[in-house]
């Protein structure tokens, strides 16, 4: 008999078992719960922020609007020219305040399925002309209860919940044959031991993945996700590639621990120990130890040198009006009428100009120490699957800290853009047009090329592989010596 | 058929079988007498290749147990002293899948279900969870599963324990039909009547040794008491104080 033969009759026997004794049923209804619960508590997720999104969207439509119907019975002689902050042809208060943007992060179709870091990331950037600080800092504020906690997402399933099902599943695969007794009659036939393991394990790997998979789907489904898009297929493709990786890994990890010949008791807390130390202790160990070796300069601080450098400009905004003045004699030439606070506006820009470039200083410096704890912790990930897992699945849903990157470096390209279009017209004290209005700088974030995201998700897959591969190899080294006999 | 070459098996320097040296033939069936620890099991357990021989060799229809192993399970069944069998499914579930793993191919049901009544399992028992048995109906499936193999080599370990009278004489019966077909048995065995009933010859063993051989035919009743002596002497030693008050109490009343 040919070992597929042997593999197909000890994996139609284990759904055998498992149909007597109902443990299927009870596993997809374990799953159905927990993924349901997870798809409902995402899709709430993703639909509070998209409701925000949508009511700051029509904010900024409203308040545009209103500027353009005042900028209109101002040229009409309908409406008197309102005071300078309040009149829509004035580019520094339009640019700088009234006008000013919001720069939105689309939810890609799978967002549902990891909340990652979108709980501490807004999906919206209101970008003005005023300093990077007016928008940098606008971060959302999650309640702490909820941050503590986490959140009960797809994510959260499979990375926390499923690999207490496979311990369930999988503390005994052995230790059970060998404590009740059919391991000696089964070893009595042409079947080597890791021919038995290997059936067993099937069963239950096909078992798991496929109801997970399965309900994965469904509930994309009726969330509303469309799956006929390229992108959407390729998250799915990867969704399900990385998944079977991490169920194998915990189902490695339990033949491992069955090969060392313990009793199921043991197994059992072995298995457990190992769950609270590759998702609990080991996560806690690397934040500790890179915030120790890269430790995070206080935002308190860094906002306290901020407003120093914004307090220095200040007090230079004198010497720095002079200079301007002397470097650009042509703007400074214009005649200013009566009552007209052009001068007063202009001392704002060069004040804001000068402030800048420290600012941007101080906040880099900031941006460096986070990325050197990045690189720590992208590389530290590989110690524990589950982190691997994890940031994994939060980019494929497109909740991941690379995205929130991408946005924020997508806004700092925007927002240049936008003084670029503000900062002449302020400059030289041209009016805005009705026409200006139309021309304003729209911001549309640029999705990262599925490549990009390829080739991080496969370095992940890389970092679930290999400990399948060397826990696989020791359990085959193991059940040599594995007693059949008590 | 079943041969023991200077056969050693030793624990952590305790040794469990010394330099065994045993035959058995087709069509006989070779009865291992001996007290607890006296090396029956791990004969059988060698011979099983579920514990590597120490020094020696077993071999089974002429292939070396521990450099084949799978090709010599082809060749022998075992019956434990206690039949293990998953509680969750029926007799017949349990001995299909044995049986498939045994032969690598299905045989057909009522094939099957013959075996088990010839095991002496009632047909409607056969269908019934295992979980719901006593020790002897598990132990009939047991025979039913080695007979299902139609192995030429078959090893014994207290197989009749557990069995009601009527189903030991059936085994019994089944054992002298199995010798007829040419199969040889080794049975490890406490049970001296079933051995002086059903065996060719009979072995005694000592911690660890085979010290003595006989044919039943050569053993009269006076053998049958020695051998019962040796075994309680042998007891003894290893703290079996209780048994040989019985086996003299039993003296007494004769």
């Amino acid at each position: 008999m040919h070992t597929s033969l042997y593999l197909k009759e000890i994996f139609n026997f284990e759904r055998s078992l498992f149909r007597a004794d109902r443990l299927d049923f009870f596993v997809a209804l374990i799953l159905f719960a927990t993924v349901g619960y997870a798809f409902v508590n995402g899709q709430s997720w993703i639909d509070k922020q998209q409701q925000a999104v949508h009511a700051a969207q029509m904010e900024e439509s409203v308040r545009l609007q209103e500027l353009k119907d005042k900028l209109a019975g101002i040229d009409a002689g309908s409406l008197k020219p309102a005071k300078a902050y309040e009149n829509p042809a004035n580019a520094y208060w339009v640019g700088n305040r009234h006008a000013a943007t919001y720069a939105v992060l689309p939810p890609t179709a799978f967002a549902a399925t990891a909340i990652g870091q979108s709980d501490l990331n807004p999906p919206y950037i209101k970008v003005s002309s005023d300093n990077k600080e007016s928008f940098a800092l606008n971060e959302e504020i999650e309640n702490p209860g909820n941050l503590l906690i986490g959140n009960f997402d797809l994510a959260f399933v499979v990375v926390f919940l499923l690999p207490l099902l496979i311990i369930a599943l999988s503390y005994n695969l052995l230790s059970a044959e060998h404590e009740q007794g059919t391991l000696a009659i089964t070893m009595t036939n042409p079947v080597p031991l890791w021919v038995l393991i290997a059936g067993k394990l099937s069963f239950r790997v096909v078992l798991v993945f496929s109801l997970t998979a399965s309900m994965t789907v469904i509930g994309l489904l009726v969330i509303g996700t469309d799956l006929s898009t390229m992108d959407s297929l390729v998250r799915l493709g990867w969704w399900i590639v990385l998944l079977f990786a991490y169920i194998q890994f915990w189902f490695a990890l339990a033949a491992a621990v069955n090969a060392l010949a313990k009793s199921s008791a043991q197994n059992a807390l072995i298995l457990t120990g190992l769950w609270i130390v590759i998702l609990l202790v080991l996560p806690s160990f690397i934040s500790i130890a890179v915030n120790v070796a890269y430790p995070v300069p206080s935002r308190v601080a860094m906002v306290g040198l901020i407003r120093a450098a914004q307090t220095d400009a200040n007090k230079e905004s004198d010497a720095t009006v002079a200079r301007f003045e002397q470097e650009h004699p042509e703007m400074t030439a214009m005649p200013l009428a009566k009552g007209d606070d052009t001068a007063a506006i202009r001392k704002r820009v060069f004040v804001q100009q000068a402030a800048a470039s420290r600012i941007t200083q101080i906040m880099a410096r900031y941006d460096r120490q986070l990325a050197q704890q990045q690189r720590i912790v992208d590389s530290l990930r590989f110690l524990s699957p589950a982190i691997v897992m994890q940031e994994a699945l939060n980019a494929v849903a497109g909740t991941d800290n690379s995205r929130y990157q991408q946005l924020s470096l997508q806004v700092d390209a925007f927002h240049r853009v936008w003084q670029d279009f503000f900062l002449p017209k302020v400059l030289d004290n041209t009016p805005l047009t009705l026409a200006d209005y139309q021309n304003f700088p729209r911001f549309a974030y640029a999705e990262q090329a599925i490549s990009e995201t390829g080739m991080r998700l496969l370095g992940a897959l890389l970092g679930l592989v290999v400990p399948i591969a060397v826990l696989y190899l020791f359990s085959l080294r193991r059940i040599r010596d594995y007693p059949v006999t008590a | 058929m079943l041969q023991a070459t200077e056969l050693t098996k030793a624990y952590n320097g305790v040794i469990a079988l010394n330099k065994l040296n045993l035959t058995v033939n087709s069509g006989e069936i070779f009865c291992l007498l001996g007290a607890n620890g006296a090396g029956k099991t791990t004969t059988i357990n060698l011979f099983l290749n579920f514990v590597t021989p120490t020094g020696g060799r077993a071999l089974v229809n002429g292939i070396d147990v521990s450099e084949e192993p799978l090709e010599v399970k082809r060749h022998i069944a075992y019956i434990p002293e206690t039949v293990m069998l998953y509680p969750s499914l029926s007799g017949l579930e349990n001995l299909k899948y044995f049986t498939t793993l045994a032969l690598g191919h299905k045989r057909p049901e009522h094939e099957l279900l013959e075996l088990l009544g010839q095991a002496g399992l009632a047909k409607e028992a056969a269908f019934k969870r295992v979980s719901g048995y006593s020790k002897g109906m598990r132990q009939k499936v047991g025979i039913a599963i080695a007979m299902a193999k139609n192995a030429k080599a078959l090893l014994l370990d207290e197989p009749t324990s557990g069995l009601d009278p009527q189903a030991a004489n059936e085994f019994s019966k089944l054992l002298d039909r199995l010798k007829a077909e040419g199969v040889a048995i080794l049975m490890a065995t406490h049970d001296l009547f079933l051995a002086k009933q059903v065996g060719t010859r009979v072995g005694i063993m000592q911690r660890g040794i085979l010290v003595s051989t006989m044919t039943t035919d050569d053993l009269g009743h006076a053998d049958l008491e020695r051998i019962y002596l040796d075994i309680a002497d042998d007891c003894m030693d290893a703290g079996g104080r209780a048994m040989q008050g019985a086996i003299a109490e039993r003296k007494e009343d004769k």
